[in-house]
């Protein structure tokens, strides 16, 4: 048992217990079939039967709807209290209330809205109320206007989606969707950068740190360590650096993926791990190419069988234990070495 | 006093005579990083909104530094994470194999021998072929944990009835367009071949390549041999709930029924199995029904007031290794399904599932179980 609970007073005491009755096991190692497949259980099917979300455990846990919504509400005060105070926690409050009185009354949940907010968090009851309105009718919008939303292109469907936070939240939109305002001018900066006349990839990647460092302030260099391969992937599948990199002479193109990735933080021991990839990955492509090559000659020159017979043949030698492999992806219309390899990547 | 100051009233009274519970929040740190391999359409513009994340762009999996709050503070500050990109719109083949590059390069960078694997969606069929690729060129088990999550292991029917051009369907990629976004236009996407990797059976046996679930599921098992525990977790929600990105759906598709057992595609809707003539019982998440969507054994999901929510192991249903021949419960058992839709569980609002929390209990989950 990993987890540490800690249960204040005597009512709680009751819960601990039931939560102790019903915590679930360790995942097994014995309960991990070793043969496949698997025979089939004789179980009865349990057809349609509802799974034992909170429902089911509710109605063992609690005496009756107050102490189970009392029980909710310390729940939020403990979960929001310490960042009640910015709009996005407030949203993300509302959406539990909702979810909530949704689940346990169906029939008049909306009536119970302010009662719960005000209970959870009195001194910003009506803030919270007029925020649950704004949400609600955004929310509307969106489910109304969804198809004329998606049919526009993703700039005019980003204003659209704005106007309309504005036009509900105010200002506290910007607090509300900070996060994607974040990822959006990252995105955006990446485009900027693919589009820049400058080859230096250095400079590029320079510019996308920036950016980072603007959006993330003193976050940013916990953003960029943990996130790394990602940002990498990103700023390298850019069209005009594999064009960059293409240009590059085998060895010289190692290099500057080996600064690149040291640009962002990566270590010695990262940046070794990555060479033995990218080599590998070289002579894989290398051999690849050859054998779809070789693949096309045999098309043009065989028929039939003996065209079977014939490349069969050549990827067991070219591929030999992988060659299995090789033929189940064709059989499937992929081909791994027929476009164009994206450096870096793969 | 009001009615609404009254209510207020008494439950402020009643929460004072309980008291707060104070159970501990975060979700412990795995021990392997966890991957997220994506769906159809990816996250690059997914209806225009980020993927991995709630609703307002918050990914699931960010960890906090001090006095930052755009982040999870269900997680340990500590959890390692990687979001992988794939093609979009491809089949499950090449989708997989640059699954397994992905990791191979998170790999790299990050120092790890072992990952678990969190695919939502068709991701759930990508990460199968990564597992078996990372097995072949590491020479070990790398994958812990795959956990599937909505994923149409043997079929939907809905990617039939895109390819069928049934009514309301006057271009595929229009179609796709409409649901996805403009990223089926994108470079590299393959449309077809993506929704014919969806369908239960070869779709044209005369395209001169052998697609669909069946054949992959034959190639990429689940079980033990490259994953050490499959795991997945089921989705079905009625339509009044539904995420309006998939009601829409319901403008063309009259209702998935699919919680019936067959070991064949008895109705020929393009998914294993068939109904049991009831189509509006939740046995779908709007693109696709529980009997397609066990792999290895289910998980349960349990939201928790005044804790972590939970998810942890059932094996009541059994254990799906063979993805084409799962058994008469595995296929119409409702058992742990979330009452959810496709959608809610990753970052398309307007809903409000609490997406941060779900992940943090996954992680908790993988985590408490040593992995």
């Amino acid at each position: 048992m990993t987890k540490k609970l800690s249960i204040t007073l005597g009512t709680s005491a009751a819960l601990a217990a039931l939560v102790f009755t019903f915590w679930p096991e360790r995942d097994s190692p014995s309960q991990e079939p070793t043969v496949e497949p698997v025979a089939s259980i004789n179980a009865k099917p349990d057809a349609h039967a509802s799974a034992p979300s909170k429902d089911t455990n509710s109605t063992r846990q609690w005496n009756s709807d107050q102490e189970r919504d009392a029980f909710f509400i310390a729940d939020m005060q403990g979960r929001f209290a310490p960042h009640i105070h910015i709009q996005h926690a407030q949203i993300r409050l509302i959406e539990q209330v909702i979810s909530y009185l949704r689940e346990h009354y169906p029939d008049d949940w909306r009536s119970r809205v302010a009662a719960l907010l005000g209970a959870s968090f009195p001194e910003l009851a009506d803030e919270l109320l007029n925020k649950f309105d704004s949400l609600e009718r955004y929310n509307e919008w969106l489910l109304a206007d969804r198809k004329q939303l998606q049919q526009m292109s993703p700039e005019d469907r980003r204003q659209a989606l704005w106007d309309k936070r504005y036009a509900a939240f105010g200002e506290d939109a910007e607090v509300i969707w900070a996060a994607e305002i974040r990822n959006q001018n990252i995105s955006d900066a990446l485009i900027e950068l693919d589009q820049s006349s400058s080859s230096n990839l250095q400079e590029k990647l320079g510019s996308l740190v920036n950016v980072i460092e603007q959006n993330y302030g003193e976050h940013s260099e916990a953003f960029i360590q943990s996130r790394q391969t990602e940002l990498m992937n990103k700023f390298i599948q850019l069209p005009s650096v594999q064009s960059s990199l293409r240009e590059l002479p085998a060895t010289e193109r190692r290099a500057e993926l080996r600064s690149l990735r040291q640009s962002l933080g990566m270590d010695e021991e990262a940046l070794d791990r990555w060479e033995a990839l990218d080599n590998q990955r070289d002579q894989a492509w290398s051999t690849g190419q050859d054998y779809m090559a070789r693949r096309e000659d045999i098309l043009s020159r065989y028929d039939g069988s003996r065209q079977q017979e014939e490349l069969y043949a050549l990827q067991q030698s070219v591929f030999g234990n992988d060659a299995a492999l090789i033929r189940q992806e064709e059989a499937a219309g992929f081909y791994r070495y027929a476009g164009q390899r994206r450096i870096g990547r793969e | 006093m009001n009615m609404r100051t009254r209510l207020a009233t008494a439950l402020l009274v009643t929460c004072s005579l309980l008291t707060g519970p104070a159970m501990a929040r975060d979700a412990n740190r795995t021990t392997y990083p966890i991957v997220f391999a994506h769906g159809m359409g990816g996250f690059d513009d997914i209806l225009g909104y980020d993927y991995w994340g709630d609703d307002y762009g918050v990914y699931v999996l960010d960890t906090c530094s001090w006095g930052e709050y755009y982040c999870n503070h269900d997680i340990n500050s500590g959890q390692e994470s990687f979001v992988a990109s794939v093609t979009p719109f491809a089949s499950s083949e090449q989708r997989g194999y640059e699954l397994y590059q992905d990791i191979q390069n998170y790999l790299a960078s990050s120092g790890h021998s072992h990952v678990n694997i969190i695919g939502h969606s068709q991701g759930g069929l990508d990460l199968r072929k990564a597992a078996k690729l990372l097995n072949d060129n590491r020479g070990y088990r790398v994958v812990k944990y795959g956990i599937s999550i909505s994923s149409p292991h043997r079929g939907s029917p809905i990617a039939q009835y895109v390819l069928n051009m049934q009514p309301g369907v006057t271009s595929i990629l229009e179609t796709l367009a409409e649901y996805f976004g403009n990223v089926i236009y994108g470079g590299g996407n393959d449309a077809i071949a993506a929704l014919k990797q969806l369908v239960n059976h070869d779709y044209d046996p005369n395209d001169g390549v052998t697609t669909g679930t069946y054949a992959f599921n034959q190639a990429y098992p689940a079980g033990t041999a490259n994953i050490e525990r499959s795991r997945s977790l089921l989705t079905g929600q009625d339509n009044g709930n539904m995420n309006p990105a998939l009601y829409l759906l319901k403008e063309l598709w009259t209702e998935i029924d699919g919680d019936g057992y067959a070991t064949y595609d008895a109705n020929g809707d393009g998914a294993l199995g068939t109904g049991d003539g009831n189509a509006s019982d939740h046995d779908d998440d709007g693109l696709v029904g529980i009997n397609s969507q066990q792999m290895g054994y289910r998980l349960e999901y349990w939201e928790c007031y005044g804790c972590l929510d939970y998810v942890w192991t059932q094996t009541n249903t059994g254990y799906v290794a063979d993805l084409n021949a799962p058994d008469a419960t595995q296929m119409t058992s409702h058992a742990w399904k979330i009452n959810q839709d496709h959608l809610d569980i990753i970052g398309v609002p307007p809903d409000t599932f609490d997406e941060m929390e779900f992940y943090a209990a996954i992680t908790d989950f993988i985590a408490d179980n040593g992995f």
